[in-house]
């Protein structure tokens, strides 16, 4: 295998794993299943369009602003009235925000997909261990790995991440201990917001495009991965995120071109057969929160 | 007596319901008494996306429809009357397609109007058929909208077809002297399949080789760099790469090639133009070439002082220019369809039939354009115009025609 090829798999895996820890992270604390994190990267995404032509410090820290804002926008609005409703009820409210959401942007901003231009440092090249490898991979390497690395910081290191690790853990046992709901709960949210806008700088990156329904596959991508992994353990949804794209650029290279078009059924049966095997994922917590 | 009360009461609703049944049924059948004896306008009904991922193919063109409706009804309409036309959004929604055109036909169209692709406008085709109203697609661009057997005789298509495209993009690149090409194939639908393989048949007769082939699933998420990596070791280097895929997947694929290095030319279809492309592809890229409809508002070069003036009043009653040359198929359309509708000896579904069958060439602000005949249901000869991509800007290379489609055996009722 190539040094090209390696870090192709493993750039799309971090990003896979990426999605991943954005929606098992709710579903940890919450007992949500977010079916509108696809909104909170579009909204990012949105953002990177809008300040395309400022520098690009400044659509970057839009993209957080706007993927933060959109998830505790959504919080407020509609999953802090279900907090103790069981986890359909949340589940459905989720697709309902996901429905509202996508429906504004393409009736206000995004009636259709729009290009985003392309940096000038992301078509530079380096050699590495003899291959040509791009600055793009790399950075998508960097950025998510980074974000993966910060994300496993704050849940271990940090008095915010032993509240959120014990809240997901048991909530109302949490709750009697002094975790205050009211502020961890906001908190995993703009986590998740941070996490979702750092997925989608990379996927505009990559992509150069913006559309009102671009957030569905990343974020079927973070719900399939997290089912592999493990719903529960962050550790276990990382993983199957990780393994599902190291999976998708593996079957791109293997696969004979005219099967290439079936690509995502070869990846889905591997899933299913995977969750024959292990029902509960590939590295499964304790248990899984069910309020 | 409370009971037969009761009973007065009922019979009482059910009198007054059924009254305003009655009435309503009345003034039903009147009115389209009304509609199909007085014939002072032809309806068109034009069912397109106003919005989803398949909306930047629909609007633009048609918003051009309309205008040429305007400027035909301000010359007098067709024969004297009037083109009323009635829309309906189909959201990008292959079901709601079949649902608005359903609607359509029932308020008494003369005529539909469908998507701009094969896979959208069929549901909404089937139901036309079986209705016995010609149905146009604005321009989707697989061959099989242009057979009278796969979706039917009544089934037609406003656009050259991405065979056509194909052909032609492989003529422009062997007259330019390309030998080796590489085909990138897009498998996410109908039209991009078609554009490359016969892409691939045109090449070759024309004595060029295909030295490696790869393709990609396609739709809203691309991400090509496995694509890349085979296409760096293909040996030989290819001339130039076939890029057979649509917008916005396709300037996904091109901005990853560029941005992994490779410097190779790229051909496409036409399903690539647009400003978004430009965007897509930012300021750096060079050597991308399309086969486009025409070239005018964001691509100059093309003198064409009918072309200047549609996109000039397109812009001006929109305000905003087209984006894409799509919108030009929109506007032939209807010059193809008021020409017919002209000719037709009334307004039944089969006698608009015949006359759009037996349609003479046009003349378009691109040129001699022939539209449809009793075997192929789409434009039969059309110059498609060359766009180059240079430093952000596009410029018109030239026009190309295919002269000849090869035979594939796949049923297509315009090649050879």
């Amino acid at each position: 295998m190539s040094v090209d090829f390696l870090v192709a798999m493993v750039g799309l895996g971090a990003l896979y794993a990426l999605l991943t820890i954005g929606v098992a992270l709710l579903f940890g604390i919450l007992g949500l299943m977010n079916f509108a994190y696809g909104e909170i990267i579009m909204a990012a995404a949105f953002a990177m369009y809008l300040f395309q032509h400022s520098p690009w410090p400044v659509a970057v820290a839009m993209a957080l602003v706007f993927a933060v804002v959109v998830a505790l926008l959504s919080e407020r609005l509609a999953f802090f009235r279900l907090r103790d409703a069981d986890p359909v009820t949340l589940m459905i409210a989720s697709f309902a925000v996901s429905l509202a959401v996508q429906s504004v942007a393409r009736m206000t901003v995004l009636p259709r997909a729009q290009g985003v231009s392309p940096k000038s440092f992301l078509t530079r090249h380096l050699d590495l261990l003899g291959a040509s490898v791009s600055v793009r991979e790399l950075l998508t390497l960097a950025l998510c790995g980074g974000a993966l690395a910060a994300v496993a910081l704050l849940l271990g290191r940090t008095g915010l991440g032993i509240q959120l690790r014990a809240a997901a853990e048991n909530f109302q046992m949490a709750k009697c201990l002094g975790v205050r709901a009211n502020l961890v709960i906001p908190c995993a949210f703009v986590v998740v917001g941070v996490l979702a806008a750092i997925s989608s700088i990379v996927l505009v990156w990559r992509q150069g495009s913006v559309s009102a329904d671009m957030g569905l596959q990343p974020m079927l991508i973070g719900v399939v991965g997290a089912v592999v992994g493990g719903m529960s353990n962050l550790r276990g949804a990382a993983l199957g995120g990780f393994l599902l794209g190291a999976a998708t650029t593996l079957l791109e290279t293997v696969l004979p071109a005219n099967l290439i078009a079936f690509r995502d059924s070869f990846l889905f049966t591997t899933v299913i057969l995977v969750l024959i095997v292990r029902p509960q994922g590939l590295l499964s917590g304790a248990k899984v929160r069910v309020s | 007596m409370f009971s037969s009360a009761r009973s007065k009461t009922g019979r009482r609703v059910a009198v007054a319901a059924a009254a305003v049944l009655s009435a309503a049924l009345v003034a039903g059948c009147s009115s389209g008494a009304s509609g199909s004896e007085s014939k002072k306008e032809v309806v068109i009904g034009f069912a397109l996306s106003q919005s989803g991922n398949m909306a930047p193919f629909d609007v633009e063109p048609g918003k051009a429809a309309m205008l040429r409706v305007d400027e035909i009804n301000a010359a007098g309409g067709v024969n004297g009357k009037k083109i009323k036309t009635i829309s309906e959004d189909v959201r990008s929604d292959p079901n709601t397609v079949g649902t608005a055109v359903t609607d359509l036909i029932a308020k008494g169209v003369n005529l539909l109007v469908l998507p701009c692709d094969f896979d959208l406008s069929a549901p909404g085709a089937t139901a036309a058929q079986s209705a016995k109203i010609p149905a146009i697609s604005i321009c989707a661009g697989d061959p099989k909208m242009a057979n009278t057997t796969t979706l039917g005789d009544y089934v037609f298509s406003a656009n050259a077809g991405s065979d056509v495209e194909g052909a032609t993009g492989a003529a422009w690149a062997a007259q330019r002297g390309w030998k080796k090409a590489y085909l990138l194939q897009d498998q996410s639908i109908e039209y991009t399949k078609s554009a490359g393989k016969y892409f691939e048949a045109q090449f070759k007769s024309l004595g060029g080789s295909i030295v490696g082939s790869d393709s990609f699933p396609g739709g809203d998420n691309v991400d090509v760099s496995s694509q890349i990596l085979r296409l760096k070791r293909a040996s030989p280097q290819p001339d130039f790469v076939y890029v057979a895929s649509w917008n916005p997947g396709g300037a996904t694929a091109i901005r990853q090639l560029h941005q992994a290095g490779i410097q190779t030319p790229i051909v496409g279809p036409a399903a690539l133009d647009g400003k978004s492309l430009l965007n897509s592809v930012g300021s750096t890229a060079k050597d991308i070439y399309y086969t486009a409809f025409a070239c005018y508002a964001y691509c100059s070069g093309q003198k064409s002082p009918t072309l200047d003036k549609f996109a000039k009043d397109y812009t001006s009653k929109y305000g905003a220019q087209p984006s894409s040359s799509y919108a030009l198929l929109g506007y032939n359309m209807v010059s193809a369809i008021s020409e017919a509708l002209a000719h037709a000896s009334s307004l039944s579904g089969p006698d608009v039939r015949a006359a759009l069958v037996d349609s003479q060439p046009l003349t378009t602000p691109v040129g001699q354009v022939k539209y449809f005949s009793k075997t192929c249901h789409k434009i039969i000869d059309m110059p498609l115009t060359v766009v180059g991509v240079d430093s952000g800007k596009m410029t018109y290379v030239g026009q190309q025609r295919a002269k000849s489609l090869p035979k594939l055996g796949d049923n297509n009722s315009c090649a050879g």
